[in-house]
């Protein structure tokens, strides 16, 4: 799996004309790509037989050239939206054509194409979008590790101060994210495996039972990193081994 | 962290909690204007969590309980009451330095004399010299006649007992009124605590109280409301009998110049000094009687102030009230007393407190034997204290059902509390410094006054 920054990193590449990056970078997508879009289309598809997802990886290629910075966000997000965006056109033209009949007032075929030429509207939408599923993943957020019986108040109390402690969770945290073994674990028992921790990660017990809200808040965070992709790329989180 | 940006995680009624690209966790203030959930904010100093509200309340709950423990210990608390009847009848919370820290008047006229003093946190002494100069200024001790003074000493807490000497109280007393040349009769005695409740109960003075069980002891039927609102002069003429022979005057072992037999020399005292009032003494009762313990009839007397000149002739007892005022300058007798070396009150100046010994009919040569009886022992005593009075007509006045019931809040307001009994422990162990660096002064005092 790749990270959002891993992929910013590489777009800087692409950009000062690494053309074998943009090819590694598409291939290392494909299956990112084929989630959003299978997600899309309520089905699993198939690289060979499916143009939704040839359209989506177009759509994809069109990120990489397309993404601003600026826009202040994360290229996974705005890959996804262009991802949706393309694909719903492409559905939306394709039933059209299915049913010509039956759907005369429908936008106009060159609404989504005239949006992209339009700079200005395009990053509004771009904003408005991003604001809205940054929220939405936030409630999504509150809702998963409520199911583990944390809240963001729990947080605020249990949020190590020190940059040290707060490391040393995270380090904690991304074990626990990186092995799905141990999280599913978490998930099944509402508890955290400390023992498999302290034998991973070497950190002591005692820390790890008082961090262990923010450890687990931490960790469902970074299991989820597709779901939660605005709070990953907003938390500069040091990266542990996975 | 001064400063920072956070993702807004939740919001709250005045705070939000963010996430900061640190991964912590924070509540801050909420900044103007609308927040909404996934916004990113610019915030101050995070909101510290155990400022919140509800540890506010605790925090300040407490606060406010130590801050009434350290007030209570620290406030000045009676630790004995002196009452006087003159006719004002007033009482003076003394706290455990000898000082006034309350002051009350038990009648109109009691409060007409506190009106205006300033008597609170002064020492004892000062309090009842004003008090005494206001009673002669307003004529409640009037020159012309002989005045009757009541006074009770009341020691509340067991720990703190001596801390008002009684015969300090007398001394106090007694040196305004010969100061001015007032004629007046001292009557002190000590009640104790129970007598003090039940007085506040009726709205009177200890002193007075005692005088209407004893009263009643011996036949004399004195109403309540008789015995709160009448003078005790006016009371002795219409009753027929003599305050005197029924509170025990209060007579100290140590003090033996105050005593007539010891003759401390009467001096200087005021020209024309007006005989006692025929009236106050023609009936010399039988005191003797009730007083089992004869010896113990000498600290039953009061002592005449100013007026008994008829120095060392107490012998003669069937006549000496009657008698003119003799002023006698004695100063040679004393010397021959051995025990005015023990009487620091009056070094070297003449005394003008004269026991007055009208009812003593043949007792009077044992006098000086009777020195170590103290009042407090006398059975007498301890009946006055269990001797619940009789049901007697009540006063219907609404002020005197008034005064009895801020008595009785008085009275529960100084039920036990560890903080009191702690506070009374200290105090007790201060007094007892106190007395006794007092008594070395006062044995250095007698030295460098020899007389």
């Amino acid at each position: 799996m790749l990270y959002g920054d891993e992929w910013e990193s590489s777009l800087q590449k692409i950009r000062e004309g690494d053309e074998p990056a943009r090819e590694e970078l598409i291939e290392e997508a494909k299956p990112f790509i084929a989630r959003v879009v299978g997600r899309l289309c309520g089905r699993s598809l198939n690289w060979d037989r499916d143009d939704e997802l040839s359209v989506g990886l177009i759509a994809f290629n069109e990120a990489i050239d397309r993404y601003d910075a600026k826009l202040n966000v994360p290229f996974t997000a705005y890959a996804r939206m262009v991802i949706r965006s393309r694909v719903t056109d492409y559905l939306r033209k394709e039933n059209r054509w299915g049913r010509v009949d039956l759907n005369i007032s429908d936008p106009p075929p060159d609404g989504a194409a005239s949006r992209a030429e339009n700079d200005a509207s395009w990053e509004q939408y771009i904003a408005e979008v991003a604001d809205w599923e940054r929220k939405e993943e936030i409630k999504l957020y509150s809702e998963t590790i409520k199911n583990l019986g944390i809240t963001f108040g729990d947080l605020v109390d249990s949020s190590p101060r020190h940059r040290d402690t707060r490391e040393t969770l995270i380090k904690a945290a991304s074990y626990l994210a990186a092995h799905g073994d141990l999280y599913a674990e978490l998930q099944n028992k509402k508890r955290m495996p400390v023992s498999e921790l302290v034998r991973g990660t070497g950190i002591s017990r005692k820390v790890l039972e008082r961090g262990r809200k923010y450890i687990i808040a931490v960790a469902t965070l970074l299991f989820y990193r597709e779901e939660f992709i605005y709070l990953n790329s907003y938390i500069k989180l040091p990266r542990g081994e996975g | 962290m001064g400063q920072g940006r956070g993702l807004v995680m939740e919001v709250r009624k005045k705070s939000c909690i963010v996430l900061t690209s640190e991964g912590l966790f924070l509540e801050v203030l909420r900044p103007r204007g609308d927040v909404e959930i996934g916004q990113e904010i610019v915030f101050g100093r995070p909101v510290q969590r155990w400022f919140k509200p509800h540890y506010l309340a605790v925090a300040s709950l407490l606060v406010a309980v130590f801050a009434w423990l350290a007030f209570a210990a620290l406030m000045p608390r009676a630790v004995a009451y002196v009452a006087m009847d003159i006719n004002p009848s007033v009482e003076l919370g003394i706290d455990s330095s000898v000082k006034i820290v309350s002051a009350r008047g038990l009648n109109k006229d009691g409060e007409a004399v506190l009106q205006g003093t300033s008597i609170l946190r002064e020492p004892l002494r000062d309090g009842l010299q004003q008090i005494i100069d206001r009673c002669i200024e307003y004529k409640y001790l009037d020159p012309n006649k002989e005045n009757l003074v009541l006074a009770t000493v009341t020691d509340v807490w067991s720990e703190n007992k001596g801390v008002v000497d009684t015969g300090d109280v007398y001394e106090y007393i007694s040196k305004p009124i010969n100061d001015s040349g007032v004629d007046a009769k001292l009557i002190i005695a000590r009640a104790d605590r129970e007598t003090l409740q039940k007085a506040h109960h009726n709205g009177i003075t200890p002193g007075r109280y005692l005088l209407q069980t004893e009263a009643r002891k011996k036949g004399v039927l004195i109403t309540d409301e008789e015995i709160q609102l009448e003078k005790i002069r006016e009371l002795e003429k219409k009753k027929h009998f003599r305050t005197e022979d029924l509170i025990k005057h209060w007579r100290s072992n140590d003090r033996h110049s105050a005593e007539p037999g010891n003759k401390t020399p009467a001096k200087d005292q005021m020209p024309g000094e007006p005989q006692m009032l025929p009236g106050a003494k023609e009936t010399p009762t039988d005191e003797p009687d009730h007083r089992p313990g004869k010896s113990d009839n000498r600290g039953t007397k009061p002592w005449k102030l100013g007026a008994d000149k008829n120095n060392g002739q107490y012998s003669n007892p069937s006549k000496p009230d009657t008698e003119p005022p003799k002023k006698v300058v004695n100063p040679g007798v004393s010397d021959k007393t051995p025990g005015d070396e023990n009487n620091p009150e009056m070094p070297g100046k003449g005394h003008k407190v004269r026991e007055k010994p009208a009812d003593e009919q043949g007792e009077s040569p044992l006098g000086e034997d009777r020195l170590p009886g103290r009042p407090d022992k006398e059975p007498g005593g301890k009946k006055d204290v269990s001797a619940k009075p009789e049901k007697l007509p009540r006063g219907e006045d609404k002020n005197i059902k008034k005064t009895q019931r801020q008595n009785r809040e008085n009275d529960r307001k100084e039920q036990w509390t560890p903080v009191k009994y702690i506070r009374n422990k200290f105090e007790a162990w201060a007094n007892k410094k106190r007395s006794e660096e007092n008594r070395e002064q006062r044995l250095e005092n007698t030295a460098n006054n020899p007389r």
